[in-house]
């Protein structure tokens, strides 16, 4: 991680605009799954696979998220503060 | 094998939300986008494992994606098949689990060996085989049908349709996979390339008549509810606009036909009346085209064609069938409540058809339904005002005549006139089979007409006048009615014996105006009888064994009987019928049935006296009822009748 000490302002900027839509990138899968444990679109054997992969690729989608979060609040503590101005 | 339970609704709320979901891993991950959170997350030299992850999540939405859409796609064909079940059943196998572009390739191999074969001869029994696999599937029906093109589709079906297919029984069947096939690929929502081209060509003019009939043959079976613009484009394209344009003449591609032969699928040779055949199975289809062309005009066609050559039958048949559908006379019997659009649609045809003084006896079954169907506004078209002479008044949708009696309690949703509606029901008079629909929906109507205007009339002091009102309109009717049965019959004496068998079995069976299903029709046959019809003379020629007393009895006579009788049951001089003498009673207290009373001469006058007042009985309610409705019937059948000798004068012997 390479963070350059003219930034912490973006780095801060990004977090928060990442914060926003973080949630939103972690329930992704939260409306597919609920239609599929609903029974009411798609039921079976099939379904059910279908449905076992869902649940484990949400948990990878969490994964993810939280590691991209993760390394953007890093890289903000990594920079240093900024001066105020004279 | 594996089944599962799809159902459409479910699996399109599937669809969207996955598409929701690849939209915002995408914002993450920028694979179909420039700006995410990992290009600005570079820019500011920050990297993360974390989307890795992400990526992984992204292709398996993507194809999970995928794969719900081609369930999708199945699922809606399937549906179609059954199409009040929430859920389908699907089968898991090779073709659920294709990838989409593979379906597509997999029809289009398909396409490609049925033009190596160039016809129907040879193994095409081992060719349909792996086309009825597919052919539910859209994707790889989009496919067989972009890549074999337009016109070797429609010569396919041409050649399955011919007399000697070389494929025997099958050919049916075969022709109807290749109609369901072709409704699967047009619900491809991702039509490949080249079925927009198909699309656009197979409704153009062509003079060729294999492949218009063949165009059509593939519209008989499938459901192209989903593409009636497609449907509307093949049908006029192919066919419909040029019989408008002269569809009686022999070199106008409507005249002509698959071959001279039956053809071996039970379909229409004719393409005139395979393009109505069309439109019969699809209720909005028929009005989708029928509003594109001038009414006037097609009934024209259809009427001559319909009268020669003989062989040419199958065209107002059709033509019937297309408009049934298209104005809701569908159910036993037709169906009454009808939409606008179907409204408006049935007002166009039956103005139309009541220009002509002839119509082809095909037509006739049809136009019975359609009347049956639209009763209501039979009756109130057929309200003539003082003083009107015929052929001065026009159909109208909105405007009811002067003086129409509004508060006869009909709800007509348009206006005809006496002259249409004269011409309209001569068009099924052929024999009284062909009417039935029509008597029995008038016999209906009367039934549930006069015991509603009786009741309303009596509830007041002094009496309403919609009875009387309901009366002569349907004098009028059945006037008019008699009148077209008389003189546009096919064997009118053969007609007459069925009336009159019919009078005989409901004389001496004592029915009142009670129509049971099986005699729906016969109080309106007798109320037709008032032109002094002595319905004695009828009865004593058939030699009833039941030994009925008929010698005296008019027509006239039953009519006030069943007036008579019928308000008393609505409750009208319920006091009076205190004074009922014990003689004309049932154990129940009701009136005795009709043969009984006129069959004793005694009797009969005693009944007389009682509703009259007569010989000391007590003032009776009955009796201004029954003359005043028996009245206005007579007035409104005599106004149709002298309408009618004026609109069609007989010829002097």
């Amino acid at each position: 991680m390479v963070v350059n000490d003219t930034t912490r302002a973006d780095l801060e900027r990004l977090q928060i605009q990442v914060g926003r839509i973080i949630g939103d990138l972690k329930a992704a899968l939260d409306a597919p799954l609920s239609i599929m444990a609903s029974g009411e679109a798609w039921t079976g054997s099939r379904a059910d696979s279908f449905g076992q992969s869902m649940e484990i690729h949400k948990s990878v989608l969490q994964k993810g998220a939280d590691a991209v979060d993760g390394d953007i609040e890093a890289a903000v503590a990594a920079a240093p503060a900024e001066e105020p101005p004279a | 094998m594996t089944f599962s339970s799809v159902s459409v609704t479910g699996l399109e709320d599937l669809v969207a939300k996955l598409q929701i979901a690849l939209r915002e891993i995408d914002d993450f991950i920028g694979f179909t986008t420039e700006r995410s959170v990992r290009a600005d997350m570079n820019r500011l030299d920050v990297t993360s494992a974390g989307f890795q992850d992400l990526e992984i999540v992204y292709e398996w939405v993507d194809s999970a994606l995928q794969e719900t859409q081609r369930r999708l796609g199945l699922a809606r064909a399937m549906q179609r098949q059954h199409p009040n079940a929430p859920m389908v059943r699907i089968e898991e196998n090779e073709v659920t689990d294709l990838d989409p572009a593979l379906a597509e390739r997999q029809g289009r191999d398909l396409a490609i060996r049925f033009e190596q074969a160039g016809g129907v001869d040879g193994d095409f029994a081992a060719l349909m085989q792996e086309f009825e696999a597919l052919a539910y599937d859209p994707d790889a029906m989009a496919g067989f049908y972009a890549e074999l093109g337009p016109e070797m589709a429609a010569r396919f079906a041409a050649a399955l349709g011919m007399p000697e297919s070389g494929v025997g029984e099958n050919a049916q069947r075969y022709l109807e996979l290749m109609s369901i096939g072709l409704g699967s690929a047009l619900m491809d929502a991702t039509p490949p390339d080249g079925l927009g081209a198909f699309q656009n060509e197979f409704g153009e003019a062509t003079d060729d008549p294999k492949v218009a009939w063949g165009r059509l043959a593939l519209l008989q079976y499938g459901d192209f509810s989903g593409s009636r613009a497609f449907a509307e484009r093949t049908v006029n394209g192919t066919a419909l606009d040029a019989f408008v344009a002269g569809g009686h003449e022999p070199g106008n591609i409507a005249a002509q036909s698959l071959t001279s032969d039956r053809t071996s699928v039970g379909l229409p040779s004719d393409i005139a009346a395979l393009a109505f055949r069309t439109l019969s199975r699809d209720p909005e289809l028929s009005r989708l085209v029928f509003q594109t062309h001038d009414m006037e005009q097609l009934v024209d066609q259809v009427d001559l064609t319909g009268m020669s050559p003989p062989d040419r039958h199958d065209v107002p048949e059709m033509f019937g069938l297309a408009i049934e559908a298209g104005v809701g006379a569908d159910g036993d019997p037709p169906r009454t409540e009808h939409s606008p659009e179907e409204n408006l649609l049935a007002f166009q045809f039956i103005s139309a058809v009541g220009r002509h003084k002839e119509l082809p006896p095909t037509l006739g079954n049809s136009l019975a339904r359609i009347g049956a169907a639209y009763v209501d506004e039979i009756v109130a078209g057929s309200y003539i005002d003082g003083g009107e002479r015929p052929g001065r008044r026009e159909p109208s949708m909105t405007g009811a005549p002067p003086d129409f009696p509004a508060d006869a309690g009909l709800s007509p949703s348009f206006y005809l006139s006496p002259d249409v509606v004269y011409r309209f029901m001569a068009g099924f008079q052929d024999t009284l089979e062909t009417a039935k629909p029509f008597d029995d929906a008038m016999g209906r109507l009367m039934d549930e007409q006069l015991d509603a205007a009786m009741q309303a009339d009596w509830a007041t002091n002094p009496p309403g006048t919609r009875t009387q009102d309901l009366l002569r309109l349907f004098g009028a009717t059945a006037s008019l009615n008699f009148e077209a049965r008389r003189r546009h019959a096919a064997d009118w004496d053969a007609t007459e014996r069925g009336i009159r068998q019919a009078f005989t079995d409901f004389y001496t069976g004592g029915a009142g105006l009670i129509p049971t299903n099986a005699a729906l029709h016969v109080p309106y046959w007798l109320f037709q009888l008032i032109g002094g019809k002595l319905l004695g003379n009828w009865v004593d020629d058939v030699h009833t064994e039941e030994g009925v007393v008929a010698e005296n009895i008019e027509a006239k006579h039953m009519q006030w009987y069943l007036i008579a009788e019928r308000l008393v049951r609505n409750g009208v001089g319920a006091e009076a019928l205190a004074s009922l003498p014990p003689e004309l009673r049932t154990e129940d207290g009701l009136l005795r049935p009709m043969e009984e009373i006129f069959g004793d001469t005694a009797l009969a006058d005693e009944f007389y006296d009682w509703v009259n007042a007569q010989s000391g009985y007590p003032a009776n309610p009955l009796n201004e009822g029954v003359d005043a409705g028996q009245q206005a019937w007579n007035d409104g059948a005599m106004e149709a009748q002298d309408w009618v000798a004026y609109l069609e004068p007989e010829p002097e012997n």
